[in-house]
C-alpha cells in the first residue's frame, strides 16, 4: 500500500512539473532589428559615417569618440513558462562598426550571442581590440 | 487514490490548455509585429517634414524648429532628434532629456539631419525604429 501511495505521489508530482513547464516556439520576432539585407549596404571603405546614420539611426553605443558604433536588438524565439512566470527566449544580437579618422567604415562585424546564458560581450571587446585589423 | 489523481489531472490539463491558449495568442500578435529599422520612403518623409529643404535649409532654422538634438556626430555635422507619432501634429519632437520608456505611444523615429561645410543641409532621413 505505502508503495502505490508513493507512485501515486510520485506521478503527481510529475505531472505538477510537465504541466508547469511550457515552452511556446514562434517565429522569431523583436524591436530595432537590423534586418540581413540591410547590412550589405555595409562596404568597408565605401560607407561613410553618415551614410550608417542615415540607415540605422543612432547607435545604442558609441565608443573611442565615435570610432566604434553598436547597435543592439533581441530576437524572440519563443517562451518559456515556468509555473506562472513566463520568460521570452532572448537571442541577443549585436552589430559593430569601426570607422577610420576619414569617417569611412573600416570593418564591421554582426554578433549573434544565442540566449541570455551566452553573453557575446567578450567577443565584442575582443573585436575592438583587434590589433591586426585596428593599427595604433 | 485513483480520483484525487484524476480531478487533479483535469485541473491541470484544464489550466494547461487555457495558458496555452492565451500564450498562442499572445505569441501570434506578437510575431505579426517584428519591428525592423526601417528608413521611410524619401517622399514620405519629404511630405511630412516640408520645411526641410536640402541645400536651403540652414542649421540654425532646425535649431529654431525643433530645439536641441539629442545626438551629434562629427563634430555637429551630423545631429538626430527622436520624433513620435502620437499626436497628429507632425513632428512631434521628443525633447533631448526626455526619456524614452517601452512605454511610450506610438511609432518612435529617428530624424538625421546631415550639414554641408557651409552649415546647409545636405541630406537628411527618417528611421523607424519602434
Amino acid at each position: 500500500m505505502m508503495l502505490k501511495q508513493r507512485r501515486y505521489i510520485f506521478l503527481i508530482i510529475v505531472i505538477i512539473l510537465i504541466n508547469s513547464c511550457l515552452y511556446i516556439p514562434t517565429p522569431e520576432h523583436g524591436v530595432g532589428v537590423v534586418p540581413d539585407e540591410a547590412m550589405n549596404f555595409l562596404v568597408p571603405g565605401e560607407t561613410t559615417r553618415a551614410d550608417v546614420i542615415l540607415r540605422f539611426g543612432d547607435p545604442i553605443q558609441r565608443f573611442e569618440e565615435d570610432r566604434f558604433f553598436l547597435y543592439h536588438w533581441k530576437l524572440i524565439d519563443g517562451y518559456l513558462i515556468i509555473l506562472d512566470a513566463d520568460s521570452p527566449m532572448e537571442e541577443l544580437n549585436y552589430l559593430c562598426m569601426e570607422f577610420t579618422h576619414e569617417n569611412l567604415l573600416k570593418r564591421w562585424k554582426h554578433f549573434e550571442g544565442g540566449f541570455w546564458f551566452n553573453h557575446p560581450e567578450k567577443q565584442i571587446v575582443e573585436w575592438m581590440k583587434d590589433k591586426e585589423l585596428t593599427p595604433e | 487514490m485513483g480520483f484525487v489523481l484524476c480531478s487533479h489531472y483535469k485541473v491541470f490539463m484544464k489550466s494547461a490548455i487555457k495558458r496555452f491558449s492565451i500564450l498562442v495568442i499572445f505569441a501570434s500578435i506578437l510575431c505579426c509585429s517584428q519591428q525592423q529599422i526601417v528608413q521611410v520612403d524619401k517622399q514620405d518623409a519629404s511630405k511630412c517634414l516640408h520645411f526641410l529643404q536640402l541645400g536651403l535649409t540652414k542649421r540654425q532654422d532646425i535649431f529654431y524648429r525643433l530645439g536641441d538634438p539629442k545626438n551629434s556626430y562629427e563634430g555637429g555635422r551630423i545631429i538626430t532628434y527622436i520624433v513620435s507619432d502620437r499626436v497628429k501634429e507632425w513632428p512631434n519632437i521628443i525633447k533631448c532629456d526626455e526619456k524614452i520608456s517601452e512605454g511610450t505611444e506610438g511609432s518612435l523615429y529617428t530624424l538625421v539631419l546631415v550639414f554641408g561645410p557651409k552649415n546647409q543641409l545636405e541630406n537628411y532621413s527618417l528611421v523607424r525604429i519602434r
